[in-house]
């Protein structure tokens, strides 16, 4: 089996043997490295990111989370809960007078005044918050719920969402691999912007059966037409919103890409998201259709 | 105008002074979350304690949250505006501002790079500001000195201008380098200014500077009014225009860079309130310069209660606020002064 199922298996089992003792105080680790204690099992929860409120959701324990942030990619579920502001700028005064007992997804100077305040905040990702793989999406998962007491649920949606990459990956096995372009355009025919390495849109290109053309550039700059239509992408991922731009390009034509219409819209804040096996799995349909 | 001089100069300074005290009120009662003007009041004088010992959650809000950053606001708005005067009085040109010398564009860098490398902490963030504003202006001063190790006024703002598009282009090129992050988010918001990160350790260390510092530049105001006839007219009524200009320019840099340190790069404020305050005052800056200080308080502290309210409970950055109030007001008051003469 390919390597990157084995280590996949190889983190359920260690999962499976985290999630086995529940009990307060707990202690663990964000995103700057530093320890968190939890005395007791939160009951007042403030989500300021929408990744985090899916998680509380999906661990069932939305009836203690008691407020969020403003978002685009709030789930629906939380269409009535009170908010503390927008998820780029909440208001810690807010924050302060709902007396909340934990903090999801705070970060900057924020999150430094909630903690001199006393609050308890718990952030989780790369250093600065930043989900950039799968498994900082696995880490979130596992690490609210050892916070919010449900590890055993976070080790099941953990083992889930695996599972599912684990099938999708095995389809596409042995095939060969698609060149793809993840563009935003959103006026038509100007410069874009490329997805490059170290995203998490990387990493699940990869994972479809695809290779990033432009994988040798770190980040999410913008780059030159020519450089699009010099790479030649087969397949092009865009936001729902981009793909007309992209089509109708006029000096994108040449691309074979733009040329047989594989254009496709992919929402990205379902990337980083529980529902990450979903975007996989569209994309792999994308990629290796005749599966 | 009719009225004596004196006395009218003496009034706008006490009703200045009653404003002062009125903001630091209002701004601590409002806020995005209600708290009653009662309750707002005992927390003001440290009543708030509840039975078993521990602070009440509207007490934590007034003295943890809204007192430090209407008093951060005032000492900012002071710092600034009063450099910003003594900044025009300095270069005789009334598009001086306290960023003139390129304090802004290095204090951005050096605040970009410490988000960029992920030190957390305020305390980084202010140095690095703080560090980045000063070698700017350190920068410009050096490419200003003469031969005679005179510094030409005008050489000052040229370099200034040229330091200042440098380090620009360097802040730029850090948000390019940070794009599609949160941290591009932050640097930007930094660059736009907020009250938002006031606490009380860092209140004892702009004090006692925004304070002393006010009080050098205003003890120099017969220096600026002597420089206003140029530096050979100066020299003739006993000021030594070259210690003077180094130590107000020093002075002022030290004032903006603390002000930009802990507040981000907030415009508007040094450069138009001055104006505003001579158009009341007058040119004298034995006048101009005190009151300045005092308006300047009071209209940063104003134009943050506003960013923290029109799109609560999000905040806007203050320095959207200080553009879309200082720039009508001051057109309004030159209309209406223009009229009268």
């Amino acid at each position: 089996m390919p390597k990157r199922v084995l280590v996949l298996l190889a983190v359920l089992m260690l999962l499976g043997l985290i999630a086995s003792a529940q009990q307060y105080p707990v202690t663990v680790v964000d995103d700057r490295g530093l320890e968190i204690t939890i005395e007791s099992q939160p009951n007042r929860i403030v989500s300021i990111g929408p990744l985090y409120t899916e998680i509380l959701i999906d661990l069932g324990a939305i009836d203690r989370l008691i407020a969020v942030a403003a978002s685009p990619d709030n789930p629906p579920e939380v269409a009535d809960l009170l908010r503390v502001g927008e998820s780029f700028s909440p208001s810690v005064e807010v924050i302060l007078a709902l007396e909340p007992d934990l903090v999801l997804g705070a970060w900057g100077a924020v999150r430094d005044q909630l903690e001199e305040l006393g609050i308890v905040v718990l952030t989780t990702g790369r250093s600065g918050a930043i989900i950039a793989s799968v498994s900082d999406i696995f880490t979130t998962i596992r690490t609210v719920g050892i916070a919010v007491g449900n590890s055993a649920r976070a080790a099941d949606l953990i083992g889930q969402i695996a599972e599912q990459i684990i099938i999708i990956e095995s389809a596409v096995l042995g095939r060969e691999p698609v060149q793809v372009a993840f563009l935003y355009m959103s006026v038509p025919d100007t410069a874009p912007y490329a997805i490059g390495s170290g995203s998490i849109e990387n990493e699940l290109i990869l994972r479809a059966g695809g290779t990033n053309v432009f994988t040798d550039i770190f980040g999410f700059p913008p780059v030159s037409l020519e450089e699009v239509l010099a790479r030649d992408p087969e397949v092009i991922f865009t936001d729902p919103d981009h793909v007309e731009n992209v089509l109708e390009s006029q000096l994108l034509r040449d691309v074979t890409a733009v040329r047989d219409g594989q254009v496709f819209g992919i929402k990205a804040s379902y990337s980083t998201s529980t529902k990450v096996a979903e975007v996989l799995r569209v994309m792999s349909e994308f990629l290796h259709p005749e599966e | 105008m009719r009225r004596s001089p004196r006395g009218y100069r003496r009034r706008v300074f006490v009703i200045l002074l009653a404003l002062a005290a009125v903001t630091l009120v209002a701004g601590v009662i409002v806020g995005p979350v209600y708290i009653p003007i009662s309750d707002a009041f005992s927390h003001l004088i440290g009543r708030g304690i509840s039975a078993d010992g521990s602070p009440s959650v509207s007490y934590l809000i007034i003295s943890q949250i809204r007192l430090p950053r209407v008093l951060l606001g005032l000492l900012v708005g002071c710092a600034l505006a009063i450099s910003g005067g003594t900044m025009q009085g300095l270069f005789r040109n009334p598009l001086a501002s306290p960023y003139v010398l390129g304090i802004a564009s290095g204090a951005s860098t050096g605040a970009s790079l410490i988000i960029l490398l992920n030190l957390h902490g305020v305390l980084f963030l202010s140095l690095g500001a703080f560090i980045g504003g000063s070698l700017a202006v350190g920068i410009v001063y050096q490419l200003a000195q003469e031969r005679d190790r005179k510094t030409s006024v005008y050489t000052l703002i040229l370099a200034g201008v040229a330091v200042g598009a440098l380090f620009s282009a360097v802040t730029s090129f850090m948000i390019f380098l940070s794009s599609g992050t949160e941290r591009m988010t932050d640097v930007i918001f930094w660059t736009m200014g907020s009250l938002g990160r006031a606490n009380w350790t860092y209140l004892c260390v702009l004090l006692p500077i925004v304070t002393l510092g006010s009080l050098v530049l205003i003890a120099f105001s017969r220096d600026l009014n002597a420089l206003a006839m140029g530096e050979e007219g100066a020299f003739h009524l006993g000021i030594n225009p070259e210690t003077s200009k180094r130590i107000m320019l020093g002075v002022a840099t030290l004032l903006t860079s603390s002000a930009v340190a802990f507040a981000g790069t907030i415009g508007f404020v040094g450069l138009i309130i001055p104006h505003i305050m001579r158009l009341i005052m007058g040119p004298d800056h034995r006048f101009l310069l005190p009151t300045t200080a005092i308006a300047g308080a009071i209209f940063l502290v104003w134009a943050d209660m506003a960013a923290r309210t029109v799109v609560r409970p999000a905040e806007l950055p203050v320095g959207i606020i200080t553009a879309f109030l200082g720039a009508p007001f001051f057109l309004y008051l030159l209309r209406t002064r223009k009229a009268r003469m």
